[in-house]
Formats: structure tokens, sequence, C-alpha cells
């Protein structure tokens, strides 16, 4: 093999090395940008949407992070479009632990989980407090017992008081606070509103030793912590 | 090239080189291998500013566009108060950059219901609308120009949101005007 012809390989060598590089460089340029290609408008609905949901001054919430579950169960997609103009015309997923609240469309491929953002989609997650009004009962033997302590109401207490001629209900306490009087007795249903302690002590005042019954129902709060999910789509 | 059958009958064949054409040959080699290079430079350089730095510099330039839009509905957004503001007077500062894909471009607010502002741009690529999450109350006018400052000026009066795109042009006169408004502005 002459000299000549060595520089041929050399130079066949350098050639292929630099293609390889230039097309290796082209093609990690184009990741990148595929990479950065981040969809801002479904990322800036997505993230006026997720503020609404958890907005102190929508209907769906009690206040800032905290949502009463049977109002946004009942949300619709008409009711965001109406509050979050972005979101309009876009493919909408929100869900609540794990549970589809709304949807429209397919929302891309953002469903991996730890998946911030993907190419054709956007994803918020926050988490909020959700609370459910459960009713509760109690009734309270006058013959037994002359009071009862509730753990957890929220609102109005509804006393239904419901004695024989021989007992008189004449006083109904909450808290020591005087919430019903009536010295010739009290009989029939009532709604009163109570102090908001926890726990709160209900006594009734009766005379007499005849059989009567008074049902205390009240609203209790269940209140959970779970993960809000809004993806958007473009 | 170089390797040669050994001259024999030099007088029959009238043509064929005599030893003194040797010399010749890495000289026709080199050039060879010069041409060669050259085409393989010129042949990336044509690939690269041809067809490759085009399509990104225009994939980039609607990105940004997209960005652009994106980052200017936030500014708009967080400048508009919520509805139940009785008076407003504010005026906040929005940078875009000054150019997209090397031209200047005007963001507009395109006047609908619901609110929106839209990106022109002379390239058909970059551009786009995008929807404002202000109240439905708020009006949103006005324009600006990427190569002048650009401003958001927000006013509230007896429950009329009025939102305009300013630019730094019209700044004095608009400033004006807002001091003799019964918001009593003071800038």
């Amino acid at each position: 093999m002459t000299r000549a012809q060595a520089n041929l390989l050399g130079f066949a060598a350098a050639v292929v090395i630099v293609v390889t590089v230039t097309v290796a460089g082209a093609a990690l340029a184009g990741d990148a940008l595929a990479d950065a290609d981040r969809q801002p408008a479904a990322a800036h609905a997505a993230d006026r949407l997720s503020a609404h949901l958890v907005a102190a001054d929508a209907t769906h919430t009690r206040e800032a992070n905290v949502l009463r579950a049977d109002r946004t169960a009942n949300l619709t997609l008409d009711d965001l479009d109406g509050e979050v103009p972005p979101a309009r015309g876009r493919a909408v997923a929100v869900s609540l632990g794990g549970e589809t609240v709304v949807e429209r469309g397919a929302v891309g491929a953002a469903t991996g989980e730890g998946v911030a953002r993907s190419a054709d989609s956007a994803r918020v997650e926050r988490r909020v407090r959700v609370e459910r009004a459960v009713g509760r009962t109690a009734r309270i033997d006058l013959a037994e017992r002359s009071g009862r302590t509730l753990p957890d109401h929220t609102g109005r207490l509804v006393v239904r008081i419901d004695t024989r001629r021989t007992r008189t209900v004449h006083t109904v306490r909450a808290d020591g606070r005087v919430v019903l009087h009536d010295a010739a007795g009290l009989s029939g249903r009532y709604a009163v509103r109570v102090p908001d302690v926890h726990p709160l002590s209900v006594d009734i005042g009766s005379d007499g030793d005849g059989p009567g019954t008074v049902t205390l129902s009240w609203t209790a709060t269940n209140a959970s912590v779970e993960r809000l999910v809004v993806k958007v789509g473009g | 090239m170089s390797r040669r059958p050994p001259v024999r009958d030099s007088s029959a064949r009238a043509p064929s080189p005599r030893p003194d054409d040797r010399g010749l040959s890495p000289v026709v080699g080199k050039t060879l291998e010069l041409g060669l290079g050259v085409l393989l430079v010129a042949l990336l350089t044509a690939t690269f500013f041809g067809s490759v730095a085009p399509d990104y510099r225009a994939a980039v330039g609607a990105e940004v566009g997209d960005r652009t839009l994106a980052a200017a509905a936030d500014r708009i957004e967080a400048a508009v108060p919520g509805s139940d503001v009785v008076r407003v007077d504010r005026r906040v500062t929005v940078r875009l950059p000054d150019t997209i894909h090397g031209s200047p471009y005007r963001i507009a607010a395109d006047g609908a219901s619901p609110a929106s502002v839209r990106l022109a741009h002379p390239k058909e690529a970059v551009g786009g609308r995008i929807r404002l999450a202000v109240p439905g109350s708020a009006a949103v006018r006005g324009s600006w120009r990427s190569t002048s400052p650009s401003r958001v000026v927000v006013t509230a009066t007896r429950g009329s949101l009025s939102v305009r795109l300013v630019d730094g042009e019209s700044a004095p006169t608009d400033d004006q005007r807002t001091a003799r408004s019964p918001t009593g502005g003071s800038a």
C-alpha cells in the first residue's frame, strides 16, 4: 500500500466522522426542541382552571382550598367554561381523589404519574380539603338523661320535642346558654342557632316524671384531604 | 494510481505516460481530496442553511410566540382585580421580546366576549389567540407593538372595568387623561 492510498483512507475516515457528528448533533437538537414544546396556552388554561376550582369566591367552595363535596360533584363543563374562559373548547379532565368530576375530549398523554407536562397537555395537581355534610341524629330519653354532648356540629341544630302531658320541657340550653325557653312547655320542632363550640353540650330542662323524648338533628362535617388533578389538552 | 505497469514498449503506445509523468499523481490525488472536501462542506452548509436551520428557527419562533402570548395573558390577568372592586387605577409594565423570528409583532385585544388577545406576526406559523380569565364585566381594548415599551392600564369606576393595552408612545396622553378622571389616579 502506498502513501497516496493511506491518505485516501484517512480522508474517508475524516468524512465519516464529520458526517456522523453532524447528524448526531442535529438529532440531539431535534430532541431538545421537542422537549421544549410545552403548549403554554394549555398550561395557562390548566392553571386558571385549577385556580378557579380552589378559589374562595367560587360557588362550590367554602373557603380557599376547601371544597364542598356535593357541589363539586355537581359541577358541569358549562359552569367551568363560564367561569374560566381559557378552558373553552379545550379537552378538559378534572378528577378529585381519583374520581372524575368533569371530562371533555381526550386529554393527551399526560396520564402518567409524576409527569408534570407532556407535549400536548398540561397537568396541575393540588391538595384540597373536601368537606361532606353528614346528617346525624341523637335521641334523648328524658326519663333516663337530660342532655347530650355533640362532638361535631356545623350550622343549626334541630330539636324535636315530644312529651306526654305529665312532663314539661321548658328550657333547652346549648353550651350553658338558653336557646329555647317557654315556661308553659315546649313541644314540636325547632331549628335553633347554637354556639360554634366543639364539643357542644345540650341540656334539656324538664319538669314532671312522665316519659318524653327529645330528638336532636345536626349536620356534621366529614372532611378529607384529596388530590385535585386538572388536565387540559390542546 | 502510482502503481503502473513497467513501461516496456513506449514506441508502440504513443500516449502512454512517460516516467516523468509520475510526479503528477500526488497532485491529482490531493486535488481530488480537496474537491471532495469542498463538496462535503458545501453539502453540509447547504443542508443546514437551506433546510435544518430555517426549520428550527420557525419551530422556535412559533414556540416563543406561544409563550409570549401566554405570558402577556398572565400579566393582563394579574393586573385585573376581582369583579367586586369599586375603584382601581393601575398600570403594569409588560416586557415582551422585541422580535420573534426576526420580525416585530403586535399583541392586540380583539374586543370579543369573552375577552381575548391575539398575536399578529408577519410569519403565518407564529401567532395565535388566547382567552383571558378576567371578570365578564371587564372590557379589554388596545394593542401593543413589540418594539415599544408596553403597559396594561386598568381603571374601574362604578362597576365598569376597563383594561387597555397601551404602548409607550401614547403614555403621556394616557396619563393626563387618567389624572383628570374621577379616579384621581396619581401615577
